[in-house]
């Protein structure tokens, strides 16, 4: 049969259907590497999130304003506060959901012009990089919407695609979770560009105004408002040298010094932060730099107008906190999670057939920025039988232990935030059906999601003592008898308790 | 944060359940066993560095994207854009039996003649079968770029399979 326009038909035929040739591919390789490719960005996950560090207030025995004011290009700069806000900005957030940029972005020319600039000789300076690495021009707005056009792809993903983010200095905008997801913070935020070193150098950052305190405090997803800069231990063991100063101009300046890392923040009148840390010699690499040096480039940096026509005052609803990540847990509570996932793997066997449970145990599920975690106990099995393609089906079941999340089904159109089962947003053209019903006196949200053939089930079970259980399966080619949504559900409020102490997880 | 043997198996847990999966994704993408191996094998280690970030659920969307994003710094080496230079597909009738056969080699052809990302498009669209978010989420762009490159591409496709018959039986 011929269509007068069968392009969609023929690109569905022309799948290509040949079967997965067998892989070579060695899995603890892949970890070993991932190592090395973590170890590389540890230290840009735990500055660039929130840019932290330690304790006690000292006083800088410096001039920081006279060191600003010689070094700034343009000292009759000024920092107006700009309109302000009907309301407290560090108790407002924006949207979950990350921001899209189809057009050229003037936030991020600005932060990159002026962070080469203003930081370029510093890191060269301190041997980072080499001169040459400054040699470049930033991708035209010209250049970049040319590549939007003819590749799609958003404003960051056409500088990309120009090989800007191999630059240094390429900031990107990023939204931070506040609240265990329920809103974010949103900063742009610029990594040390060389991937072949074994720990990344720098990262700054620049805050929009939303979210945060001008107080320092433990970073990232612990408290909101966050804190952008802490005074508390981190890098070393030891707490930093610490100081605050009030600029004449409005601004105020943070430094920490850790002795083999350096961090600063500065707060600007407009409400907007910007803040940086620089690894310098916290494993041996040898760069140098001078808290002097690195307080003039911060000072040297513009105050940027951000876009906050979506920060708004936010009502968090009331979620028991996750837990501080503590990497002692895993290990205490393997016994508690090998009983509950046993239980839990018996009652399966009992409703589909004796399985294949595999390794799995206690797990805590870093939330927002990384400081704080959910506590789960999580395994996977593979049922007895397989699915219409002849493909094995697997099943990962995962309690939630009180703490960094919410029961039910997420509010229309919202993300999945603090959420354990992902709904999607308004417009979604998929089959997504999602459902909340309760079974057996537990609350059961539901998630069915069907691209032709193919299912995938997500099925969440709340017991009103405070634990949920979550399982995650598919099927391709069709329904397979007696393992649909009916029975996934009935298995779900059916499984058993969790074993924990209740009262470690009881709050006020 | 779990421990190492525990994240490791966790890990080891999501390779078995999806590696297929996702080295059928880079297939699509790249029309090469090898290459997808390839592809997966870096995507795997940088989705391992990053494990204890991914949200519960959340791990093989975050996995497809970087494929995606993997594919497409792969589709920016010279060696790779250099081997998938050719000329304009010809028009190729099908013909039964080696037509399945065939219309797939012909619709390879039209992919390759794209760009990366208009290829990644309709792959996650008509290939992966995801909505018109989920494939932005993969990309890392709007919904709406993506309905207007699916446009653009379709629109590409249409006069790259121009003359290309539906085998019989279709």
């Amino acid at each position: 049969m011929e269509h007068h326009d069968h392009t969609e038909q023929l690109l569905l035929q022309g799948r290509p259907d040949d079967p997965v040739p067998p892989s070579g591919m060695d899995i603890k390789q892949v970890m070993r590497r991932g190592y090395r490719v973590q170890a590389r960005r540890n230290a840009a996950i735990g500055g660039a999130a929130a840019t932290g560090i330690a304790a006690i207030a000292a006083v800088l025995a410096l001039s920081l304003t006279g060191i600003g004011d010689e070094q700034t290009p343009d000292a009759a700069r000024t920092f107006p506060a700009g309109e302000g806000f009907d309301f407290n900005p560090a108790t407002a957030a924006y949207p979950p959901d990350h921001p899209v940029y189809d057009s050229p972005d003037p936030v991020g020319r600005e932060l990159n012009t002026a962070a080469k600039d203003a930081f370029g000789d510093l890191a060269v300076d301190a041997g980072i990089f080499d001169a040459d690495a400054l040699d470049y021009e930033f991708p035209s707005d010209e250049a970049a919407l040319e590549v939007m056009e003819e590749q799609g792809g958003d404003y960051y993903a056409a500088l990309s695609e120009l090989g800007f983010n191999l630059e240094q200095f390429n900031f990107a905008p990023r939204a931070i979770d506040a609240k265990g997801g329920q809103a974010s913070l949103r900063a742009y935020v610029a990594l040390d560009s060389n991937e072949e070193a074994e720990n990344l150098a720098y990262g700054i950052a620049g805050f929009q105004p939303g979210g945060w305190t001008a107080e320092p405090g433990p970073t990232g997803d612990v408290a909101f408002p966050q804190h952008l800069i802490t005074d508390e231990a981190s890098w070393t063991d030891e707490a930093p040298e610490f100081a605050t100063e009030t600029l004449d101009d409005g601004r105020i300046l943070m430094t920490a010094d850790h002795g083999c890392a350096l961090e600063a923040a500065v707060m600007y009148p407009n409400g907007s932060a910007l803040t940086s840390w620089w690894d310098l010699d916290c494993e041996g690499q040898g760069h140098q730099m001078s808290l002097q040096d690195l307080a003039a480039a911060m000072l040297a940096m513009p105050q940027i107008d951000y876009d906050t026509s979506e920060l708004a005052p936010v009502e968090f609803l009331d979620m028991q906190p996750a837990w501080p990540v503590d990497e002692s847990w895993p290990a205490a509570a393997d016994a508690d999670a090998q009983a509950s996932l046993d239980a839990a793997v018996a009652v399966i066997d009992g409703a589909f057939g004796e399985t294949e449970r595999h390794d799995g145990g206690a797990v805590g599920l870093p939330t927002g920025t990384g400081e704080v975690e959910q506590r789960t106990y999580t395994t996977d099995v593979t049922m007895p039988f397989n699915d219409r393609l002849d493909v094995s089906i697997n099943m990962n079941v995962r309690y939630f232990l009180p703490g960094g999340w919410l029961p039910g089904l997420p509010p229309e159109g919202a993300g999945t935030g603090p959420y354990l089962v992902d709904c999607g947003a308004p417009g979604d053209d998929k089959d997504d059906v999602c459902a909340e019903t309760e079974v057996d006196g537990r609350t059961v949200a539901t998630r069915t999601w069907c691209v032709a053939d193919d299912c995938s089930w997500f099925i969440a079970a709340y017991d009103e003592s405070g634990w949920a259980v979550l399982i995650e399966t598919s099927v391709n080619g069709g329904q397979v008898d007696g393992y649909g949504l009916e029975e996934l559900t009935a298995l779900a409020a059916a499984l058993p308790a969790p074993t924990y102490d209740p009262a470690e997880y009881e709050t006020d | 944060m779990q421990s190492k043997e525990q994240r490791e198996d966790e890990f080891k847990s999501f390779d078995l359940a999806h590696r297929d999966r996702l080295r059928r994704y880079a297939y699509y993408l790249s029309g090469d066993w090898h290459q997808a191996d390839d592809i997966v094998q870096k995507a795997l280690t940088k989705l391992f560095a990053a494990w204890h970030r991914v949200e519960p659920g959340g791990a093989p969307a975050y996995a497809r994207r970087i494929v995606t994003n993997v594919y497409l710094s792969h589709r920016r080496l010279a060696w790779v854009r250099r081997e998938r230079a050719t000329d304009d597909m010809p028009v190729q009738r099908i013909e039964a039996p080696q037509a399945e056969v065939e219309l797939r080699l012909t619709v390879a052809g039209a992919l390759d003649k794209l760009a990366a990302r208009e290829r990644v498009t309709i792959v996650l669209r008509y290939w992966e079968e995801l909505s018109v978010d989920e494939t932005a989420a993969a990309m890392g762009c709007s919904a709406g770029t993506v309905k207007s490159q699916t446009s653009r591409a379709m629109g590409k496709l249409r006069r790259l399979l121009a003359g290309t018959r539906v085998p019989a039986g279709a």
